[in-house]
């Protein structure tokens, strides 16, 4: 069966639950003291998230192999992360700013994933004989696992710079709290940094074990650092005076920035280069 | 006055040396130049002598007049810079400084006994909901302790009719960040080590030759390509790996390497990199089995060129055959499934077989042609004494975030009136509806 078949409908239902939790985190922003919204916005990322799942699972039967193996699948995944996390690790308390940033980031993932990628080019394949054993399929999910939590805390500096021009003015963005947006970047740095850390390490021993490199200053490589490095930098300044508030937010929105970058363009920046190397993704 | 004034000068050189605000200047500028070298061409590290000077030449053409004042300024090798050398310096003396510190925190924290009672005035008066009660009735003294128990609270002290409790998280806690910051030893070590004393050598291994490849670095040390022997002792083509035989003086070892699996031999590893062009061995014998010579045009193997149409030929004297043998794409490729077509002109005619694979026989009333076959290998052997103290830094840097990060350091008073009054001090409790997650985490 071709891949669109059975994965279009998928995707645009998850697309939809993922799109409806950014919706009822509005919802859940603007009345907070009914739990229903709020209970409804987690619940559509958990489904939207297990959906995406389980279309990465579907093609990794249909190939025998990890569906690990395209800037595609990788963002879906991510996707998955983002979504799964917020629904599975935030408290219902952050659930107006939480679900609105999270079920949008997820929601804008996927359907760049798909404008991005030509129905021809979304079918699964079997990854290369590089790619192939237990080393790169661990670096991946653990790298995509990282990207969900620091895309969580990234969207939540974004969400807190857009709270300073929503405060106090009428049609400003009444559901970004700022004390919510912090406990989002938070959780989203806690579980996020150590799993993208654990990626990065992994990643090092498939390098180690395929070209005997366990490092090197590519394009991807230094893309991956700079992230890194950012939210490392996040977390030195979260409690710095004359670091809290705005500028903290700044820092967290430029690792989002690098980690986008690093997830989807890589093979853009060594094409330019003419580095003469291509990245799967 | 004057040691006075030199105590004070020290005080505040250590208050800078320490201070997350330079740790954050420092971090601010390696991002600068990381950003810059997206933009930039870097030359890559792993190149030998000859691919780094390919590397240069290319640059020049793309880059032209501005190549020169780029190269002076180390834009095309940004990590090798002073400037960020410089910088590397800078964040280890400040890494050092913020570790000193740690290790004096963690002392006490290990050595001191915790605080375990706060003064009475710190303590704030709450309801039973504070630590997971029902707030619709009231509850005993007896199952305010109950959850206070639950919630990792222990006795501590009673005076003047008040219980003490006392609940704190991992004591290890603060182990976290000082595990962090002595990864960026290791990894400068690592560094250290890789420069100093790793080296890489790529060895272009043709089955063909006997004789093998010796390694500079490791004089009395030869690599050889044994696909052909493989092949025929497994009576198959071997796809997706190198069957290797390493000589080191009088000691001959066999082995294999496989894309991520690598040899380890002469003290280094050995990685399959890549295999191209195709190298056939062929035999031919008679009805009885009796070997039969064959007479091949160009050489004592048949040769297949993945840059030209692939052919080559043989003759079969005793058949009176000339034999025209083209190998599939797939066979090109190295794959076990690929075949081989030949052609048999005789003066008995012509005839043709295109599904005849490597390490199988195209046999019939003449007697039986086969092939044995395998692929030049491109192996790099690699040493790096930096590897062990990389992986060690990368494992200690994730155990350090992860308990800084995933396992916050919580400590928290309670306080029980003789007339059932509960008071806590220090944040909420976890797990109840007025938690938002305290806790200081790491760093």
């Amino acid at each position: 069966m071709s891949t669109a078949v059975w994965e279009s409908p998928l995707l645009a239902a998850a697309i939809l639950l993922l799109g409806g939790c950014g919706g009822l985190g509005l919802a859940a922003g603007r009345s907070p003291r009914s739990p229903r919204p709020a209970k409804a916005a987690r619940w559509c990322a958990g489904s939207g998230g297990y959906l995406l799942l389980l279309v990465l699972v579907v093609r990794g039967l249909q190939v025998q192999d990890w569906p690990l193996a395209s800037t595609y699948e990788m963002v879906l995944l991510t996707a998955a992360a983002l979504a799964l996390g917020y629904a599975l690790g935030v408290p219902p308390g952050s659930a107006g700013s939480g679900g609105f940033l999270a079920g949008l980031g997820a929601a804008g993932l996927l359907i760049g994933a798909l404008l991005a990628t030509p129905i021809g080019a979304r079918t699964a394949q079997p990854a290369p004989t590089l790619l192939r054993g237990l080393w790169f399929p661990g670096h991946i999910i653990a790298t995509a696992l990282g990207y969900g939590g620091l895309l969580l805390a990234g969207l939540a500096g974004l969400g807190r710079l857009l709270a300073r021009f929503g405060a106090g003015k009428e049609r400003g963005m009444p559901i970004l709290r700022t004390d919510e947006l912090e406990s989002l970047a938070r959780r989203g740095l806690a579980w996020g940094y150590p799993w993208l850390t654990a990626g990065m390490l992994l990643g090092a021993v498939w390098g180690w074990q395929t070209w005997g490199l366990y490092w090197s200053w590519s394009v991807k490589a230094v893309l991956t650092l700079l992230t890194w490095g950012l939210f490392t930098l996040a977390l030195h300044v979260r409690r710095l005076e004359g670091w809290r508030g705005r500028p903290y937010a700044a820092v967290l929105l430029a690792g989002l920035v690098a980690l986008l970058w690093t997830l989807a363009g890589a093979d853009w920046i060594a094409r330019q280069m003419g580095t003469g190397i291509r990245y799967l993704f | 006055m004057s040691g006075r004034s030199c105590k004070t000068a020290l005080r505040r050189i250590w208050a800078f040396l320490c201070s997350r605000r330079v740790t954050a200047a420092l971090l601010l500028a390696t991002a600068a130049i990381l950003i810059v070298a997206l933009g930039v061409p870097q030359v890559p590290g792993e190149l030998d002598a000859a691919g780094r000077t390919q590397w240069w030449e290319a640059t020049r053409a793309r880059f032209g007049e501005s190549a020169g004042w780029m190269a002076r300024l180390g834009l095309f090798d940004l990590v090798n810079t002073p400037l960020f050398a410089a910088l590397l310096a800078a964040l280890l003396l400040n890494n050092l400084a913020c570790t000193v510190q740690r290790l004096g925190r963690l002392w006490r924290e290990f050595t001191q006994r915790p605080v375990v009672r706060l003064p009475d005035g710190a303590y704030r008066p709450v309801g039973p909901e504070a630590i997971g009660l029902s707030g619709e009735r009231v509850p005993s003294s007896e199952q305010i302790r109950r959850a206070l128990r639950r919630r990792g609270f222990h006795p501590v002290e009673e005076a003047e009719g008040r219980r003490y409790f006392y609940g704190e998280s991992l004591r290890l806690v603060p182990l976290g960040t000082l595990l962090t910051h002595v990864s960026l030893f290791l990894f400068v070590l690592a560094a250290l080590l890789h420069t100093q004393g790793s080296w890489r050598e790529y060895l272009i291994l043709d089955p063909a030759d006997g004789e093998g490849v010796a390694l500079v670095h490791r004089p009395g040390c030869r690599v050889r390509n044994d696909a052909l022997a493989a092949s025929r002792a497994q009576e198959a083509f071997l796809s997706d790996q190198v069957a290797l035989s390493i000589e080191e003086g009088s000691r001959t070892t066999a082995g294999r390497a496989w894309p991520g699996t690598p040899l380890a031999a002469c003290g280094a590893n050995l990685y399959y990199l890549d295999g191209h062009d195709l190298v056939l061995a062929v035999d031919a014998a008679s009805t009885d089995g009796s070997p039969v010579d064959v007479v091949l045009d160009n050489g004592p193997f048949l040769r297949f060129h993945g840059s030209e149409e692939p052919v080559d030929r043989f003759a079969v004297p005793d058949w009176g055959w000339h034999v025209t043998v083209s190998p599939s794409p797939q066979a090109m490729a190295g794959s076990p499934q690929g075949t081989l077509t030949l052609e048999a002109v005789s003066a008995a005619g012509q005839m043709r077989n295109e599904g005849v694979k490597v390490g199988e026989a195209w046999e019939g009333p003449w007697g039986r042609l086969t092939f044995w076959g395998g692929q030049i290998a491109e192996v790099a052997a690699v040493y790096d004494p930096g590897v062990g103290p990389f992986m060690a830094g990368g494992a200690t840097l994730l155990v350090g975030s992860a308990l800084g990060l995933l396992f916050p350091r919580r400590r928290r008073w309670a306080r029980l009136d003789a007339d059932g009054t509960l008071w806590l001090g220090g944040g909420p409790v976890e797990g109840t509806q007025n938690a938002r997650g305290g806790g200081r985490g790491a760093i």
